[in-house]
């Protein structure tokens, strides 16, 4: 066991972690037992999508996330990856009637990482804030969700901004959707487990193109490169079996894009309700269940952070496409371990993707997240 | 060699065994005060630094209002400064648990979301049921408390505790224990945390906090954030590092830890003395010995060697013991000084004593330096015996250093010295200044023993033969003798400047009270008494307390710290009016009555003489006070005599005081009864009406001056240490004296003996120059420590206070002191004289 899961005395925290962890991908869900009291609405039926309402909170649900990965280079020919994902927990259905601006009813939480795949080094870091003095919050109706000066809105134009800054590094990017928005599972209702409301409501934007800059210390980087948006919102967590999941938002040079979730059991198996979507260049979506697809791990790469073992590399399969591809960190170490509200360890990072589609070689580029690997089972 | 030495020593201590415990105890006491006093001042500052890592965590810089709550917006503030990489907010009160009496909580409302980069702590909550999942935020009355303090009130989790905050009893639930990690480990037991949340509401402080802990980006400067900081903020927040709060705590407690310093360093002196005499004694008594060695071809560095190695085995055994010594000594001084520095300083409890390897180097170290320095000139004695001189002991020359005019002379200089330190360290400081002033006065007088000897044993001129013979042996043996006196003098006048100071400062105080504090009666929260002014009065009690038709007039009266030119003053609000016309202040120039009654509602305050001194401001000046509302100038209308604080202090009147610090509550109110109300009666119904539970006291004015005093006899309990060691060194010095005295006269008492003087006759001899010693050290310890005591009085206590004392003597003192001293003398002659008079005739004769 690496030695940072045994700490007995964030025994508490630990378990604000296993909420947290709920938050950082929850593509899991569970009957929600520790929640069941506070009425919280569940993700049962398809939901009525509108935009640009959606974009905004849904203080309903417990759960919710606004995320944003991508591949970007600078015009000399440097790579780097990034991540901005802000989270909100909700603590209370309704607002408690307290005096205090520190009552909380929503905690909003947020990691922050980029990947200088040239230089390989990464950095990442964390929030959290109750929002009592305005300073975390997110907006119903439109998109705008922030942590401090993190912040993830819709712009005028319909395009999105992403600010994030920590210490000498700020990063500062506008991104236009070439796609509209793709619902995943059955019209956005995205199972997670088999217990009912055990799912999440679960859209993105597979295609963003994007352009900013990153400072770093005094200098400044332009970046040009293509981002994968995500919003999710629930109130479950991950099954009583699950222990974890592996997910890839993959992006084709075609003009495709592949996602695929698969949740893992404590045998190490895929759970059933694994699935992913698959986008034609026009934006049309065709769904994948568990059995159209197989996840092969290929060799492990093992973190001299936390001692976790992680896959290194993987084989995806979907037949029914014709599709072979060979998904490979495109720098090994892209591991956030996180101290704050618990100890908490996943590995999300840009990858290189090859293969081929219908026996023609194929390339891209792409995120993944691989958690439940450091530490104890989740329950 | 090492044969040889082993020897040496052995046969030492196996001879002399009482002379050597003496002098192993003497060195023992030493290091044991040393280290005792070094271990209590550590740990004092250990424990007030725990607290603070504690709570700032790992916070590179602090805002606070300093006591006074502060708007919560200014987080935003602070937060958008560039260079703040972070800040968590902070709602602290200090509350008595009404379920435990007597029993305190140092409440800390955090934020436990914006201090994850500071947090110096766990929360662990026992159990591990799913629904104690945030629990923390979840339920308003969750509450941690250490794990020490759960135990010593016997609490559980999940058991009930009732505290009583400024707006009124608040339940809690104990959910979690504390434990702290790092530097924060050793924190106040008392530091119980909750949601910040709850902690303003409970309170009664929503929108308020009481400190922000900033962390700095990588690579900012702290000295330029602070500085924009102060920029963007009101004047009267203060911008810190946690460690600056550490040190001004610690500059707060300099005065207090410098008494306890020099006093042992005194300790040491004595141990050094005593090593002196020791040695002297052993190289008096084996000058055959030493001739011996010398002749049989041991070098004279040889015999250095050998005396300074058996001063250090000696010495060493002195440190051994001294060490555990000193620590139990600290340990049961724990308690008492925790409450002397809560009572005058700030709040802190000490636990544990912080004991570093650094801190027993040094006070081992220090001991055998001490031992070392002591020994080295009478081991350079014992190496200039030439081996003739010591085979026939008729040329045992007594070598009476003679005290010639130039003695006289650096004891003047030594005087003027004394004269122009003090009016340095009055005039242009550093304070330190006058210490020297003290030590060169002390100096000059033992400088003085000799020439007074001398003078004293040629003007005595008796006609027996005995006494002529006494005072013939006194004035030859100067060489002992004098140091001796010396030393004596030295331990007297530390005791007697140190009882005049004590006694003038209890004097001017008691004055001061009968005059200044008039109130009949006094209401305050009960946690005030116990940890220093932390609560206001709730104003439903002040309402019923004011309306009593037996109170004719009721004074208001709040006390609050704040920063003024780089220093921690004092600040207090009174009704002007109420106290023009009731108290008994007393002021430098002009009336009271009718300075106070002008400045009523005026933008004028009344400095103390602290103030006025340390900050250089006289009648008339303007100054300007940051307020929360910006830097005002005020008038300063007056100075007045205090002795409640050596930190500087202004008064306010309310009306000022409401309109730029937008407060209104006070913490203590004074109650004037009308004309033939009794007070006792009074107080007894007041506290039977509003304090059932012990939540609010009531005082009468002779309780506040049980109290003040009872602190005051409490701070200086550990001068009466001084006491105790003056005796000591008084006893075993004489007692070495006649031990060494006796051994080089042997050959005399012999002749004495053999011509038919009586044993008794030479005891007499002998006690009566103990006798004389002991006259003639407390006569001039008397003289000396009250020329001490007058630099005490008006050179330190000026300077590093900045109160003015009437020198006032306690003649009591006079009278008792040389009895308790000559008797000493004699006692401790006592036992040598006997021995010495019971040589055996021929054995004395044999060695002409």
């Amino acid at each position: 066991m690496p030695p940072f899961s045994a700490r007995s005395p964030v025994r508490w925290l630990r378990r604000i972690c296993v909420a947290l962890l709920l938050l950082v991908a929850v593509r899991g869900v569970d009957e929600a037992r520790v929640f069941a009291a506070e009425n919280w609405a569940f993700a049962q039926r398809p939901w009525a999508w509108r935009f640009p309402r959606d974009h905004g909170n849904h203080p309903d649900f417990q759960i919710e996330w606004w995320y944003l990965t991508g591949n970007l280079s600078s015009p000399d020919g440097a790579a780097y990856g990034f991540e901005v994902t802000l989270f909100r927990r909700g603590l209370f259905r309704e607002a408690p009637q307290r005096e205090s601006h520190w009552k909380i009813r929503d905690v909003f939480f947020g990691h922050f990482a980029i990947s200088d795949l040239g230089a390989k080094k990464f950095f990442f870091a964390e929030r959290a804030d109750r929002g009592a003095l305005g300073e975390a919050g997110s907006s119903g109706g439109k998109m705008e969700v922030w942590v401090g000066d993190w912040r993830i809105e819709e712009q005028p134009d319909g395009s999105l901004r992403v600010q994030a800054a920590e210490n000498d590094r700020k990063l500062d990017l506008l991104l236009h959707s070439r796609k509209p928005p793709v619902l995943h599972g059955e019209a956005g209702l995205s199972q997670k487990a088999d217990e009912p409301g055990a799912a999440s409501y679960y859209y993105s934007f597979t295609r963003l193109e994007t352009q900013g800059k990153f400072e770093e210390g005094k200098k400044t980087i332009p970046l040009r490169g293509t981002s994968w948006f995500d919003h999710e919102f629930s109130s479950s967590a991950l099954g009583k079996n699950q222990v974890g999941w592996d997910w890839f938002a993959l992006q084709l040079d075609s003009g495709e894009e592949l996602m695929l979730y698969g949740l893992r059991k404590k045998d190490g198996s895929i759970d059933t309700t694994a699935g992913g979507s698959w986008v034609e260049p026009d934006g049309t979506r065709k769904g994948l269940r568990y059995g159209a697809f197989t996840l092969e791990r290929l060799g492990v790469w093992k973190s001299p952070h936390t001692g976790a073992r992680y896959p290194a590399a993987w084989r995806i399969r979907v037949p029914s496409l014709g599709l072979v591809l060979e998904v490979a960190p495109r720098m090994a170490d892209q591991e956030l371990y996180l101290h704050a509200l618990g100890e908490i360890a996943y590995w999300e990072g840009a990858v290189r993707v090859s293969g081929t589609r219908r026996e023609k070689p194929l390339h891209g580029v792409g995120y993944m997240e691989l958690t439940g690997y450091a530490g104890a089972p989740l329950q | 060699m090492l044969v040889l030495f082993l020897r040496h020593c052995g046969r030492q201590i196996a001879r002399h065994p009482a002379m050597s415990a003496v002098t192993v105890l003497s060195v023992a006491l030493g290091v044991a005060l040393f280290i005792g006093v070094l271990v209590l001042n550590q740990s004092a500052l250990a424990a007030f630094r725990a607290s603070v890592d504690a709570t700032a965590g790992k916070a590179n810089l602090e805002v606070s209002g300093d006591g006074v709550p502060m708007d919560e917006e200014i987080l935003r503030t602070v937060r958008s400064t560039p260079g703040i990489a972070a800040a968590t907010p902070l709602v602290e009160q200090v509350c008595l648990v009404s379920d435990h009496p007597g029993e305190y909580l140092q409440l800390e409302g955090i934020d436990l979301f914006s201090n994850v980069p500071f947090r110096a702590f766990t929360l662990e909550a026992g159990g591990s049921s799913e629904s104690d999942l945030l629990e923390f935020f979840r339920d308003p009355r969750s509450i941690a408390l250490t794990a020490t303090l759960a135990h010593k009130m016997g609490v559980r989790l999940g058991d009930r505790i009732t505290v009583r905050t400024e707006t009124g009893p608040a339940n809690f639930v104990l959910r979690y224990l504390i434990e702290f990690h790092g530097k924060a480990v050793g924190a106040d037991e008392h530091l119980a945390l909750l949601d910040i949340a709850s902690a303003q509401e409970s309170f009664g402080r929503v929108g308020k906090l009481s400190r922000i802990s900033c962390l700095l980006r990588k690579g900012a400067d702290p000295g330029e954030v602070a500085a924009s900081l102060r920029s963007r903020l009101p004047p009267s927040m203060i911008v810190q590092t946690p460690e600056g709060r550490s040190r001004r705590v610690e500059k707060m407690l300099g005065a207090f830890e410098l008494n306890l310093t020099a006093l042992s360093l005194v300790s040491l002196v004595v141990a050094m003395y005593m090593i002196y005499n020791a040695v002297e004694a052993s190289v008096v008594r084996r000058r055959g010995e030493i001739g011996l060695l010398r002749s049989l071809g041991l070098q004279r560095s040889g015999v250095q060697a050998l005396f300074l190695g058996e001063a250090l085995v000696v010495g060493g055994i002195g440190v051994l013991l001294g060490l555990p010594l000193g620590l139990l000594l600290a340990r049961s001084l724990l308690g008492v000084i925790s409450e002397s520095v809560t009572a005058i300083y700030a709040l802190l409890h000490i636990e544990r004593i912080s004991l570093s390897a650094e801190s027993i180097a040094l006070a081992a170290g220090a001991g055998l330096a001490a031992v070392a320095a002591a020994a080295w000139f009478p081991a350079r004695e014992a190496s200039g015996v030439e081996p003739v001189e010591a085979f026939s002991p008729g040329t045992l020359a007594e070598k009476s250093r003679r005290a010639g005019p130039w003695w006289a002379v650096a004891a003047f200089v030594c005087g003027g010295l004394a004269v122009g330190l003090g009016w340095l360290a009055l005039h242009t400081g550093p304070p330190t200044l006058s210490f020297g002033s003290a030590l060169f006065a002390l100096l000059g007088f033992t400088l003085l023993v000799p020439l007074v000897c001398r003078e004293i044993a040629q003007s005595l001129r008796f006609r027996s033969v005995l006494p002529r013979l006494a005072m013939a042996h006194f004035a030859h043996s100067l060489h002992h003798n004098g140091i001796t006196i010396a030393a004596l003098l030295a331990a007297l006048a530390m005791y007697v400047s140190v009882t005049v100071m004590i006694f003038s400062f209890r004097k001017t105080v008691d004055d001061w009270l009968h005059r200044t504090v008039t109130a009949d009666l006094f209401v305050a929260p009960a946690i005030n008494v116990r940890a220093g002014t932390q609560q206001a009065l709730p104003p439903a009690i002040e309402e019923a307390v004011s309306s009593l038709p037996s109170v004719a007039a009721c004074e208001r009266y709040r006390e609050q710290r704040i920063l003024f030119r780089g220093e921690t003053v004092k600040c207090a609000a009174l009704r002007f009016p109420v106290a023009a016309r009731y108290s008994g202040l007393s002021l430098r120039q002009g009336d009271a009555r009718q300075v106070l009654a002008e400045s009523a509602g005026a933008d004028r305050v009344v400095v103390n003489e602290s103030f006025a001194k340390r900050f250089h401001v006289r009648e008339g000046d303007q100054i300007d006070i940051p307020t929360p509302r910006g830097n005002r100038p005020f008038t300063v209308a007056g100075v007045f005599y205090d002795y409640t604080t050596e930190f500087g202090l202004f008064l306010i009147d309310w009306g000022a005081y409401r309109r730029y610090w937008e407060e209104d509550r006070c913490q203590t109110l004074g109650l004037y009864l009308r004309a033939g109300e009794d007070p006792e009666r009074v107080r007894q119904s007041l506290q039977r009406q509003i304090a059932p539970v012990g939540d609010w006291i009531v005082y009468s004015n002779r309780e506040v001056r049980k109290e003040v005093f009872r602190v005051f006899d409490q701070t200086f309990t550990v001068t009466e240490l001084l006491k105790g060691i003056t005796l000591i060194v008084c006893a075993s010095g004489i007692f070495l004296n006649f031990v060494i005295l006796s051994i080089e006269r042997r050959r005399e008492i012999g002749v004495l003996r053999s011509i038919g003087v009586g044993r008794s006759g030479v005891e007499a001899m002998l006690v009566g120059e103990a006798a004389l010693l002991g006259v003639i050290s407390s006569l001039l310890g008397l003289l000396a420590g009250t020329a001490l005591s007058l630099v005490l009085t008006y050179v330190i206590n000026p300077s590093f206070f900045g109160w003015t004392v009437r020198w006032t003597m306690p003649w009591k003192l006079l009278w008792e002191l040389p009895p308790l001293v000559i008797l000493t003398a004699i006692l401790s002659a006592y036992w040598p004289a006997r021995r010495c008079a019971r040589i055996p005739v021929a054995e004395a004769m044999r060695m002409e």
